[in-house]
């Protein structure tokens, strides 16, 4: 398969909504005020009915209702408002992409189970990094949905090869010498033009041997510990966590597994 | 350009906020810092720092006055940063309410609480990364504050615990010192610096610690020092490998054991002295009675053997006597010299006259030995005879069974000093321990309670040579070596 023919497909690939897209680079600019975030998110009010909804929620526990946008921003701060999102925009455009053979929703759980049980462990081992492992595991796996996407024969039969011989995804990929997930999330990253972090860790996880320069390393590198076993924690540790965000953000319950 | 300019700006604080940290020395400090640093950023019209103490209960460690919430009020919050472990700012009235959680290892160590004054509009997506990195960087922190302080604290313990047992260790008695392997001095309670040991104590404390060290066991001794009496005992310690040696001053002690032995001893002898008046005199007394009783039928030659017989009682009797008077004049330092002009070999001669029976009871030669024809001394005659008598019976009785040939003999010779005469008595015998030398002369004594039961006497006959020679002002000299034999000899001025 040409990587170069699947840069066209990715054309195809519906874009981030403008404004989320606006939201999450405004929410990642280091010289970005509450007033200018506060004005982006404002203009799509089905994101600000969510970020009222969860700073509302009882996980936060506040004593008084925030019916405020800027309040809510101020209580939820630059970071999770950005993670937010994201997440929405990738819950919303890429995962719940109609597919009959793919099980994208097992991919979104699993996306979701390394972002949760990462920021868990950075919270846990004193990484005050942890909204970027969350949004990093997100993410990670991006390229795998866009695999799934424009070429879900190609994404079927890397499953079943790797089910088949017990290798990894990525092994696998490597093996029948096909364009891999990081590939395909590089080119699409680039094309949105997603903060240097998300980029790394959609692009670089499976090698994480040489990061140059980038500052970013430890993070991308934390994020190898949730996928050791993501899927034998996820029930235990993050439970919890995982159907917080579900049922915040998405007001539907996707942490059990079909 | 600009995020640069962000980075610059952030590193600026970071480096501010860590040297306000390094001096930081109490928890309180690190709060300050923070503040400090949160000023720059938030107009912050006051502060309020939660903690938890080891109850986990929270408590207000530190408040500004006109700050707007109660502690009731703050629970809530405490509660919101514990479950979030994350800063966040809540609107409260005309402001905000900052909740700065501080994070050891997800563990939330204090909130800290910031009203602010500022429009929530100004707020910059850079003021977050500081914000956190104040908040785990603090948390460190204070947790390293927390640690120092109980490092601190369990030295101040052991410090208390140390003095307890130094007073205890510095209120006993005995001396107690702590040596290691090199002989060196490690530790002393306050009676060891007391006692201020000299070079011959602490030579022994020294022997006693490398015989600890070799034969890796308890050691004892009792050593008498310039005229006091020290027992010595070594423990070792084991860990560490070192001895520790107790030195107690028990002259009192030996002292009151002497004196009870010396009041025991003059008990029994004034009842032994009594009790064989007696008998020359029951003797005297019957012999008497049979006299007058039958005066008339007796014979010339029963007669005469019955006054004999009451005259050797009655010399018996007087020698007793004499030597109750000795003891007495002893105690009370009261005898009296009798001078006259005398021949010394005719007084040995005399002596041994009386120690013929003795000779041949104990088997022992007897020899005089003397250049001189005559020996005229001035001095009391009777006293120095006794004297004579004490050496060389003493001679006889330590004599030395194991030897085959015991001998013990009197030389008598011009002084080296002009104008005296010289009397030894030498002998074979068994010899006198060199630290028991000056002893020998002490009332009462004897060199070996073993020998108490081998030798008969009281143990006054040099006590009382002593006190007369001291009266004739004659020096006694004492050669002896154990196993070997004895020489007792004293000078006496030639008659004019």
């Amino acid at each position: 398969m040409d990587l170069k023919k699947s840069v066209q497909q990715i054309d195809s690939l519906p874009s981030p909504d403008f404004i989320l897209k606006k939201i999450v680079d405004t929410a990642s600019s280091t010289s970005a005020s509450a007033k200018e975030l506060n004005d982006i998110v404002s203009k799509d009010s089905g994101f600000v009915s969510k970020l009222l909804k969860l700073a509302n929620s009882s996980y936060y526990g506040l004593p008084k209702k925030v019916s405020k946008l800027t309040e809510a921003i101020m209580i939820l701060g630059f970071k999770t408002v950005r993670n937010m999102a994201l997440s929405i925009f990738a819950n919303e455009q890429l995962f719940s992409f109609k597919s009959e053979e793919l099980e994208l929703r097992e991919l979104w759980i699993h996306s979701l189970s390394v972002a949760t049980i990462g920021e868990t462990i950075a919270d846990r081992i004193g990484f005050s990094n942890k909204e970027e492992l969350f949004l990093c595991g997100l993410l990670h796996d991006i390229g795998k949905t866009v695999q799934g996407i424009l070429f879900p024969l190609l994404f079927d039969a890397i499953v079943k090869v790797s089910r088949m011989k017990g290798w990894t995804y990525y092994r696998t990929e490597k093996e029948l010498g096909v364009p891999t997930h990081e590939q395909f999330a590089e080119m699409l990253l680039e094309k949105w033009n997603f903060p240097e972090l998300v980029s790394l860790a959609a692009t670089r996880h499976h090698r994480t041997d040489d990061f140059g320069s980038s500052v970013y390393t430890d993070v991308v590198l934390s994020l190898r510990l949730p996928r050791i076993s993501p899927s034998g924690l996820n029930m235990a540790t993050t439970g919890r966590a995982r159907r917080f965000w579900s049922n915040t953000i998405f007001g539907k319950n996707l942490a059990s597994p079909r | 350009m600009q995020s640069e300019t962000a980075i610059d700006r952030f590193l600026t604080i970071v480096s501010s906020f860590s040297r306000e940290l390094n001096t930081a020395r109490k928890t309180l400090d690190v709060y300050h810092a923070i503040v400090k640093v949160l000023r720059r950023f938030f107009d912050i019209h006051s502060f309020c720092v939660l903690e938890q103490n080891a109850q986990t209960d929270w408590s207000t460690i530190w408040s500004d006055s006109g700050f707007p919430l109660s502690f009731e009020e703050l629970l809530p919050f405490v509660e919101l940063a514990k479950e979030r472990r994350s800063f966040s700012f809540y609107p409260l009235d005309e402001g905000h309410l900052l909740i700065l959680p501080t994070l050891k290892a997800g563990r939330v160590v204090s909130v800290l609480m910031g009203y602010l004054l500022n429009d929530p509009e100004e707020f910059l997506r850079e003021n977050e990364s500081v914000l956190g990195f104040i908040m785990f960087f603090s948390g460190l922190v204070l947790e390293n504050l927390r640690l120092y302080q109980e490092v601190l604290d369990s030295a101040t313990v052991q410090e208390g615990l140390k003095k307890y047992f130094q007073t205890m260790l510095d209120s006993m008695d005995e001396a107690i010192s702590v040596w290691d392997e090199s002989q060196r001095l490690v530790f002393t309670n306050q009676s060891y610096i007391r006692s201020d040991p000299n070079e011959k104590v602490v030579g022994i404390i020294k022997n006693l610690v490398t015989q600890s060290y070799e034969n890796r066991n308890r050691n004892s001794l009792e050593k008498e020092i310039e005229g006091h009496f020290y027992s010595f005992g070594t423990v070792l310690l084991g860990s560490p490998d070192q001895v520790l040696v107790s030195m107690e001053d028990i002259s009192n002690t030996k002292e009151l054991e002497r004196i009870k032995k010396l009041d025991q001893i003059r008990t029994e002898f004034v009842s032994n002295i009594s009790h064989e008046f007696r008998t020359p005199l029951a003797a005297i007394k019957a012999y008497a009675e049979t006299i007058r009783d039958s005066f008339s039928s007796l014979d010339e030659e029963t007669g005469q053997q019955f006054m004999m017989t009451i005259l050797e009682q009655s010399d018996h009797l007087e020698e007793l006597l004499n030597r109750l008077l000795d003891f007495s004049k002893l105690e009370n330092h009261t005898m009296h010299l009798e001078l006259e002009n005398f021949d010394l070999i005719e007084q040995v001669r005399e002596v041994e006259q009386n120690i013929q029976k003795m000779l041949e009871m104990y088997e022992v030669s007897f020899s005089i030995e003397t250049d001189l024809a005559k020996a005229v001394v001035s001095g009391d005659r009777k006293r120095i005879n006794q004297v004579i008598f004490n050496f060389v019976t003493n001679a006889i009785k330590y004599r030395d069974a194991e030897k085959p040939e015991r001998w013990a003999k009197v030389s008598i010779e011009e002084s080296e000093e002009e104008g005296k005469v010289t009397l030894s008595v030498i002998d074979n015998g068994i010899g006198i321990p060199q630290e028991c030398m000056d002893k020998v002369f002490e009332k009462f004594y004897r060199v070996d309670t073993s020998l108490t039961y081998t030798v008969e006497g009281t143990g006054l006959g040099l006590a009382v040579s002593k006190e007369i020679l001291d009266k004739h002002h004659a020096l006694i000299m004492v050669k002896s070596e154990e196993g070997k034999g004895s020489s007792f000899s004293f000078s006496l001025p030639k008659a004019e």
